[in-house]
């Protein structure tokens, strides 16, 4: 089974010099399910940025066997999709129809096919008959879910998906957790909930000051209480 | 929602070739700002502009004290000229208003290039004098941004006032005066733009305090980037002053040309006595309105059509074509109305059967 | 705070939301440019205009108080207006109505025909943003005569609209919260001035993670959409019918501008 991502030696730091990531190497197998866990401030965000090439990085990044460069970013950010903390900051089209569109449509498909695979998207989280809506009439877990439908349409390998657990109840949390369990893509999380971690995510990467602490199936890292709290994790 | 007050042109005080040279300046000015816009900055990072006009929807929801007792609420269009650049504010003022007209059914769609450039335009034209007062922006101070802030959006918002006042005026739909027209539209709106001003300065002011990068100024600049910008009180006072002084302006220029005293009253109390909707057909009061009607000296702030002691041709008030309203047949609008009434009636109750249909067809289960 | 009184009646379902947003579009224009076509004096003529807003009304299922106080509330300014009229235009017009003959003065047949037609006006584009769901009325624009940038700004000023009042309100209430209530008149504008420079500086924050998930997802500077406007034979009728009803409306009358 081949990789789908694949980090090795990975710097970023931002204009103001603060350097979110050490050197950081780690790698998602097909289908895998990695979680990215770490305090506030361990550079998660940062390291999904810089997959998609958000960010000015130095290091080498690999996605389905295409390395990510300035003259390839596009091309790589077309074979993953990210979710971000925010759902309102991706639900910016006027409805929910044109917002899980809008990623196949710059994908080069077809008007016709973009719509097909929107509503299929949308289905696939169970927000079928809300495609008229305007995101603002969604609840925070009809958007997290329609954040999800956004990037499914796109029929990437990799989801990168920045706490996509924040602020829902547990009805929705549950619901998410469902969703995901059922998906065949690969997924990096990154995530404080270490209950969705349990249920999801089969290997753990622990990220602290911009490094990798630690690395491996979830059972040893989670039981390991001296390592988590070493980490501010518990 | 209540809708954002402002000097919003409704359609029908336009005349159709008006709406349409409005129309056409308008898309033409759109254009070419977002030509000048998308040069300036990245052609990806447009779309977002959207979202600064959200901003100013929401900005228009906080009021602040203008002086005590009353309160008034940003129109945005400089500000956003100081914040956004002059081209990208014109074309995020332009969405505002087309989202304001199909939203909120605030100004006629027709209005839209009108309003488009008696409220955004000006706003390019206010923000040139911010420019030119303010001098760099780095150096300026408190007083100066202050004053070039209050200017611009005097300036912007009685140039605004007077557009309105010439494209009704040309259009011919109310029949004021032009002079008074704009005497009355700027004199109102001065006080708005004198309250406009007090806001800007006050956002430019937080703005240079908490993020001077986003006016355009580099970090740490200042000697003490923490002290807040006080509204200097002469420069405030000075402001009042000049507005004031602008104000009792126009409102002398626009009693100027009121008639005098006599005439004024007189006007009036013939005017009561002969048409609130009846015609008097009492001679006596026949035999006074031919009187004035031969000596006035001002009919309706135009000149007289006749000489001194003759009757104007109007006068000849059985209408049998000779004035300007044309002649219509009076049974002819009698049926309209009756027909229009019976046109109604017929399509309301078909537009209820329809619905009940509907509604049937929707819940078969509710149906017997 | 909920604000789905905008969508309410556009997202429902009736023979008038069916019709297609172009030809909808169209029709207000070409009733609006009719309506103002009238000269200054029509009030009579103006009977036969009634009957299309409120027929799109009643068709589309939009109650006719609902935009009846939306003529109310957007008329003041120019009703204001309006009844200047009369000070000036003191010119006596005969009125002929069946066997009824008066005279009014223009001033007040001026004011009463701005008046009507204002109202119709706004009847007329509330029959059509009510039953016509605005990414729809979008879409319609873009086909029409509108540049696309212009469209997708104007998707996000709608879709964010309501995210940014509420953050507006939430910052205000921090403010009022930690008692700008009693502050003197230059803390209060220093306040209010605080509360939008916030919202700005947010706006401007959230503008940048907002294109950063728009390039995530492909995006490049080109803009692509949907389409889901479909003209059908009903359409065709539709403007048919309106092109047959406002000519007969115009015409009726001699022409007069």
């Amino acid at each position: 089974m081949s990789n789908v991502l694949e980090i090795q030696d990975l710097f970023v730091r931002y204009g103001d010099g603060t350097e979110a990531l050490r050197g950081v190497s780690m790698s998602v197998a097909a289908g895998q399910r990695v979680a990215l866990i770490g305090p506030n401030g361990a550079g998660k965000t940062s390291l999904l940025l810089a997959i998609l090439r958000g960010v000015e990085f130095a290091g080498r990044v690999v996605v389905d066997g295409l390395e990510l460069s300035r003259r390839a970013a596009d091309e790589v950010r077309g074979r993953c999709g990210m979710t971000f903390q925010d759902a309102d900051d991706q639900l910016f089209m006027p409805t929910l129809l044109d917002d899980v569109a809008f990623g196949p449509l710059n994908q080069g498909r077809t008007p016709p096919q973009a719509e097909a695979l929107a509503r299929a998207a949308i289905a696939a989280v169970g927000l079928a008959g809300l495609e008229g809506r305007s995101a603002h009439h969604l609840s925070g877990g009809q958007k997290r879910c329609a954040s999800l439908a956004t990037i499914l349409s796109m029929q990437v390998k990799l989801l990168l998906l920045d706490e996509p657990g924040a602020n829902l109840d547990f009805r929705s949390r549950v619901r998410l957790i469902e969703l995901l369990a059922q998906r065949s893509e690969a997924v990096l999380l990154a995530t404080h909930d270490l209950d969705m971690v349990r249920r999801l995510c089969p290997q753990v990467v622990l990220l602290d000051g911009g490094r990798v602490a630690a690395s491996g199936p979830t059972q040893q890292i989670l039981s390991d209480s001296s390592l988590l709290s070493a980490h501010g994790l518990a | 929602m209540a809708p954002i007050l402002g000097m919003h042109m409704a359609n029908e005080l336009l005349s159709v070739p008006v709406a349409i040279t409005m129309l056409a300046l308008a898309a033409a000015a759109v254009s070419w700002a977002t030509a000048r816009a998308a040069k300036a900055a990245d052609v990806e990072k447009l779309p977002v502009m959207g979202v600064m006009g959200a901003f100013v929807f929401a900005a228009q929801m906080i009021n602040f004290p203008v002086l005590p007792g009353t309160s008034d609420h940003l129109v945005g269009g400089v500000l956003l000229a100081i914040l956004l650049g002059p081209w990208a504010a014109l074309v995020t003022m332009a969405a505002i208003l087309i989202v304001q007209c199909l939203l909120f059914q605030d100004g006629g769609l027709l209005a839209l290039g009108a309003n488009i450039i008696n409220m955004g335009g000006t706003a390019v034209i206010g923000w040139l004098l911010y420019r030119l007062i303010l001098g760099p922006p780095a150096a300026a101070r408190a007083w100066r941004q202050y004053l070039a802030a209050w200017a611009a959006c005097l300036v912007a918002v009685a140039l605004g006032a007077t557009l309105v006042s010439l494209e009704a005026f040309t259009s011919g739909v109310l029949q004021i005066p032009l002079k008074d027209f704009v005497a009355v539209m700027v004199g109102v709106h001065l006080i708005s733009g004198f309250a406009e001003g007090l806001i800007t300065f006050a956002v430019l002011a937080f703005l240079r305090r908490v993020r001077p990068a986003a006016l355009g100024l580099p970090v740490g600049q200042f000697a003490s980037p923490g002290k807040a910008q006080k509204l200097s009180r002469k420069a405030f006072a000075a402001s009042v002053l000049a507005t004031s002084l602008l104000l009792a302006a126009v409102v002398s220029w626009f009693a100027s040309t009121r008639p005098d005293g006599l005439e004024w009253s007189y006007r009036d109390h013939r005017y009561a006595g002969s048409a609130a909707a009846i015609r008097n057909d009492s001679p006596l009061v026949a035999l006074a309105d031919a009187w004035q009607d031969k000596w006035t000296v001002m009919r309706d702030y135009s000149r007289r059509e006749a000489p001194l002691g003759q009757l104007p041709p109007e006068a000849n008030k059985t209408a049998a074509g000779k004035s300007s309203w044309p002649n219509i047949d009076g049974w002819g609008s009698l049926a309209g109305l009756l027909g229009t009434a019976a046109t109604l009636g017929v399509l309301y109750v078909l537009a209820r059967w329809a619905r009940r249909r509907d509604d049937a067809r929707a819940a078969p289960n509710e149906t017997g | 705070m909920h604000h789905a009184y905008i969508d309410r009646f556009a997202q429902g379902h009736s023979p008038v939301h069916r019709l297609d947003a172009r030809g909808k579009l169209l029709a207000v224009l070409a009733y609006s440019g009719v309506l103002i076509s009238f000269n200054r004096y029509a009030v009579s003529e103006l009977a036969a205009m009634v009957v299309m807003p409120l027929a799109m009304l009643w068709f589309g299922r939009v109650p006719v108080g609902f935009a009846l106080r939306r003529v109310i509330i957007l008329g003041p300014f120019i009703l204001m207006l309006a009844m200047i009229s009369p000070l000036y235009d003191t010119s006596l017009h005969p009125v002929v109505l069946g066997p009824w003959r008066f005279a009014i003065a223009g001033g007040f047949l001026t004011a009463a025909d701005v008046a009507v037609k204002f109202a119709l006006g706004v009847l007329a584009l509330t029959a059509m943003t009510c039953t016509t769901p605005f990414a729809l009325l979008l879409e319609a624009m873009r086909k029409l005569f509108m540049p696309k940038l212009l469209v997708m700004q104007l998707g996000f000023l709608y879709r964010y609209i309501f995210v940014l009042i509420d953050e507006a309100m939430r910052i205000r209430r921090a403010r009022d919260f930690r008692g700008a209530a009693a502050a003197p008149p230059g803390r209060k504008l220093a306040a209010a001035g605080g509360v939008i420079g916030s919202l700005f500086v947010r706006t401007l924050e959230r503008s940048e993670r907002i294109h950063v998930a728009m390039g995530a997802r492909g995006y490049r500077g080109e803009p692509h959409s949907l389409s889901r406007l479909h003209f059908g034979p009903g359409d065709v009728v539709f403007l048919i019918v309106t092109v047959a009803y406002l000519a007969a409306c115009r015409l009726a009358y001699p022409l007069i501008l």
